[in-house]
């Protein structure tokens, strides 16, 4: 792994009562790093902090080299970060080109001309060009979405926080996105957020799985996958020992948990992987 | 819990966000400035307080007997002049407001410019978008006191063409004030009503004829003050330092200290 872009060491963060970080440590490069994963408040929290909105309570955070709790470093930062929060929030008043307009003038980019070419870039990017004069108000969510992921691309910042990019697309859009992000220069970062795993095996090179504010696994899809080796089966029935199963297209069962001897195993998938292991984990606790 | 936890992040998340750097830039409140500008003058809540205004004058005067050019023109100006002042209040209120009611505050405070670049953005764009219109009205109304009537033509007087303008601004700047302090889509009506139906505007008015024998530089003093103290408060939400509050404190005593030495003797 080249070096570190992100660097978080045993970070912490509460909101009165509740925990939502509990000593998270991980380290991300160059590449796209996916956290994938039902909406959870820490995997929230975390990315929020490495938009630098939000401060640790104890712990330490790195982000492209400096620190986030030093005013100056987080403007630097800051000036080369690209942030979509979960819930993006819009002018509506604004029309698409206007929105990412006055975002671009908040990211310093004050050169009319430069800015407006670049404004038309990251539309285009988005393959919004065309509706690019219409309010937001009557954009589409899908649109919505798309506006708040051109506004994020603005500048071609090094590093790239999105929380749930996809949510709301069709698949079209989801495979435009793919193909928009893996397009990015090996030298940039991406931290990407979603609850579709398939986006996270199609383009992350490393996946790191957060359940209940700490990190349950660190490593690459491949090993994620890995997990469910000889544990997803095919069955006319649910099996006795299946965590999980429902019926395919076909009428056979796809079993996952721990397979008997003479089960009829098939190649596990990413999704395999990250169920059984929020599963296992859940079990555990059960069980205790 | 993970709903209520998005809550308590949501509630808390304007007061979390960092600061980047102290001062804005220059080119960056020029550049927002522009856009406020428009956005200001293009917004329903100026639009119909113009609307209301000019509707209301034309009413009042269309009930004279009187017709001509001369009347026409002073329902528009007159119409056009309040609307302004009122139109100024609610249009700055909501451009102010504006980040926090669309939930932007987030996506905001990962940028390189402070909020400050945005609230001095807002105050740039009410004068040079709310303040250039006045200047546009208050030259009409110059000229029909002015070419079309004698009588008019006496009341017509820099004093009076000052007043109007600073008072759009100071309405405005109000407005925003208000929006960063009172954080409602309600607050800017409020200000509006509160002004007219506690008898304030009639206290300390904001546009009085020079024979009325107000203290004329008092009274500028008094409206250019209201302007910086209201800039200043605005200033002070975005982030809370001694300076600022000095500068804030200090603007208010004036503004109030010159409400007082404006008014004539025995009252207007």
């Amino acid at each position: 792994m080249s070096a570190p872009t992100v660097e978080i060491h045993d970070v912490r963060k509460r909101f009165g009562r509740t925990t939502a970080l509990q000593g998270v440590a991980f380290d991300a490069a160059a590449g796209i790093t996916g956290l994938p994963g039902p909406n959870d408040p820490g995997k929230t929290t975390l990315l929020r902090m490495m938009a630098t909105v939000l401060a640790p309570d104890d712990g330490r955070l790195r982000v492209l080299s400096w620190d986030p709790q030093v005013a100056d470093e987080r403007l630097a930062i800051r000036r080369r970060l690209g942030y979509m929060p979960q819930e993006p929030g819009f002018h509506r008043s604004f029309t698409a080109f206007e929105f990412v307009d006055y975002v671009a003038i908040l990211k310093e980019m004050t050169e009319r001309r430069a800015r407006h070419d670049e404004v038309r870039r990251v539309l285009g990017l988005v393959g919004l060009d065309d509706v690019s004069g219409r309010r937001i108000k009557a954009l589409s969510g899908g649109m919505r979405r798309r506006v708040a992921l051109a506004q994020s691309l603005l500048g071609d910042p090094d590093l790239l926080v999105l929380d749930e990019p996809t949510a709301g697309l069709d698949p079209e859009q989801r495979l435009r996105f793919r193909e928009l992000v893996s397009d990015r220069t090996a030298d940039r970062t991406v931290i990407l957020s979603t609850h579709q795993t398939e986006d996270v095996a199609a383009l992350c090179q490393r996946v790191i799985v957060m359940l209940d504010g700490q990190v349950l696994f660190e490593g690459t899809p491949r090993e994620l996958t890995q997990v469910a080796d000889g544990r997803v089966w095919l069955a006319d029935d649910r099996a006795a020992g299946a965590r999980l199963s429902w019926r395919t297209a076909d009428g056979a069962h796809r079993n996952i948990g721990e397979a008997p001897s003479d089960a009829d195993l098939v190649a596990p998938t990413l999704e395999d992987g990250y169920l059984l292991l929020v599963g296992d984990r859940a079990f555990a606790e059960e069980a205790a | 819990m993970a709903a209520s936890l998005h809550t308590t992040i949501d509630d808390a998340r304007s007061s979390v966000v960092p600061g980047g750097t102290r001062w804005p830039r220059l080119d960056v409140i020029w550049a927002i400035g522009r856009i406020e500008a428009k956005q200001m003058l293009r917004h329903p809540a100026f639009l119909l307080a113009v609307v209301f205004a000019l509707l209301l004058f034309r009413g009042a005067i269309g009930a004279s007997s009187e017709t001509g050019l001369v009347l026409n023109l002073a329902w528009v100006v007159g119409g056009l002049a309040i609307g302004t002042l009122i139109g100024s209040v609610l249009t700055a209120n909501v451009a102010a407001l504006r980040a926090r009611r669309d939930r932007l505050l987030e996506l905001y405070g990962s940028l390189p410019a402070p909020p400050e670049s945005r609230t001095a953005g807002v105050l740039l764009g009410l004068v040079i978008g709310v303040g250039g219109l006045s200047v546009v009205v208050g030259a009409l109304a110059w000229y029909a006191f002015e070419r079309l009537d004698e009588d008019l033509a006496a009341g017509a007087d820099p004093f009076l063409f000052g007043q109007y303008l600073l008072s759009v601004v100071a309405l405005g700047a109000i407005g925003v004030a208000v929006a960063r302090w009172i954080p409602t889509v309600l607050g800017g009506p409020l200000v509006v009503i509160a002004h007219v139906f506690t008898g304030m505007i009639w206290i300390v008015p904001w546009i009085v004829p020079t024979d009325s024998g107000i203290g004329v530089a008092w009274h500028l003093t008094y409206v250019i003050a209201v302007i910086a103290a209201c800039s200043a408060a605005a200033f002070l939400r975005d982030r809370r330092t001694i300076a600022r509050g000095i500068v804030a404190a200090s603007a208010f005593v004036l503004a109030v200290a010159s409400a007082v030495q404006q008014t004539p003797p025995g009252g207007y």
